[in-house]
């Protein structure tokens, strides 16, 4: 029983650790304080509206929550690594058509607020 | 069951994590706010002719506003020729304000480069700003009517959204569920975007004729400023509208 609460909690520990190393990828890939100057507006924007579908399909996610109880309580620590590792994704739901036709309209309305700002005479240059 | 659990905390764990790191994908690069060559290009020159008014400090200064005025008007044209929504008759009519525009003021800069005279370089200076309006109706133009025409586009999109929601409601009905609740998200969704469209259609046909003479006389102004009330107010409508069709959605789920 220690054994099997044992590997669980090395499992646990293995899955942070892989979530610790995304964020620290990410942050390093994206444009930080002290990075150069990131993509423009409409480049954002899509990638906000990319985010969700990444974030659903992403293989270690299904792959994390996959392994049976069977699977967690023999493997060794080593094997429990491989075990999330391998195991195949669980298939991602399908994507709502709604959420592409919504993001498209937020696309547009993140145009119409950069015209808006850009027809201010304050901040287009002055007379 | 212990192991199992243990297996959900660790998964939430990473989907936590994977969610912050989505967040900082999304908010990290600060959006930059790089507007049309600023009034402070010219600051040296501007300098230089209140030190002393000399046809040569003049004549910078006036070549200098010229010049960011060019500058300006090929973001702008640039911004025409990449816009998604602007309609080609819209964009044809800005396009050859700005050639137009560009083309008066290559001329102004022409004889500004010519003028000996102090006085009358005074005067050819004033009508950089005067004749053109280059910052105060020019730039406001194409905004707005690009603004105009993506509330416009908005309303094309949305029709697709009504589409698939009021499908989902009739094949809920079918089924005998009560779709009250859905049917009235999407009747507001509808709502906010034909007040939408009322609003942006007409705004085109105002901008598009306003001249710089419009301007300094003074009716130009105002018909800028409520064109940008009714945008504000348009946007807010579509806004609403995007947040009736997700309520639409929600109460569909919840008939499941």
């Amino acid at each position: 029983m220690n054994r099997q609460v044992s590997s669980i909690a090395r499992l646990a520990a293995a899955a942070l650790l892989v979530g610790v190393a995304v964020i620290g990828c990410a942050r390093h890939d994206g444009a930080g304080p002290g990075q150069p100057t990131g993509p423009t507006q409409t480049t954002q924007s899509s990638q906000i509206d990319q985010s969700p579908p990444t974030l659903a399909a992403t293989p270690t996610e299904g792959a994390t929550v996959a392994p049976t109880a069977t699977q967690v309580s023999t493997a060794s620590p080593t094997q429990a690594q491989s075990v999330t590792a391998s195991t195949t994704p669980a298939p991602a739901a399908t994507p709502d058509p709604l959420d592409g036709q919504l993001s498209n309209i937020n696309d547009l309305l993140n145009g119409i607020n950069s015209s808006l700002s850009g027809s201010d005479a304050g901040t287009s240059g002055g007379e | 069951m212990k192991s199992r659990l243990t297996a959900l905390i660790a998964s939430l764990a990473l989907g936590s994590s994977l969610v912050f790191v989505g967040a900082g994908i999304a908010t990290a690069a600060p959006a930059t706010g790089a507007g049309p060559a600023g009034r402070g290009v010219c600051a040296t020159e501007a300098a230089a002719r209140k030190a002393g008014a000399t046809v040569d400090t003049l004549r910078a200064f006036g070549d200098c506003e010229i010049n960011r005025r060019f500058t300006t008007l090929t973001k702008l044209s640039s911004k025409i020729s990449a816009s998604k929504v602007m309609t080609s008759a819209d964009a044809a009519a800005l396009q050859s304000e700005i050639g137009s525009t560009t083309s008066g003021l290559t001329s102004l800069k022409a004889t500004i480069d010519a003028e000996t005279s102090i006085p009358a370089l005074k005067l050819d200076i004033v009508k950089i700003a005067a004749d053109y309006r280059v910052y105060l109706l020019v730039v406001p133009q194409v905004n707005l009517v690009n603004a105009s025409d993506a509330a416009l586009a908005a309303q094309t999109r949305f029709a697709t959204v009504n589409t698939n929601l009021a499908a989902r409601i009739a094949a809920a009905r079918a089924a005998g569920k009560d779709t009250t609740t859905a049917q009235a998200d999407l009747d507001a969704m509808n709502a906010a975007v034909t007040a939408a469209a009322n609003l942006a259609s007409p705004l085109p046909a105002q901008l598009l004729p306003l001249t710089p003479a419009q301007y300094n006389g003074g009716t130009a102004g105002p018909i800028l400023a409520n064109a940008r009330t009714a945008l504000v107010q348009a946007r807010n409508d579509l806004k609403s509208g995007v947040a009736d069709a997700k309520a639409c959605r929600v109460a569909l789920k919840a008939l499941k």
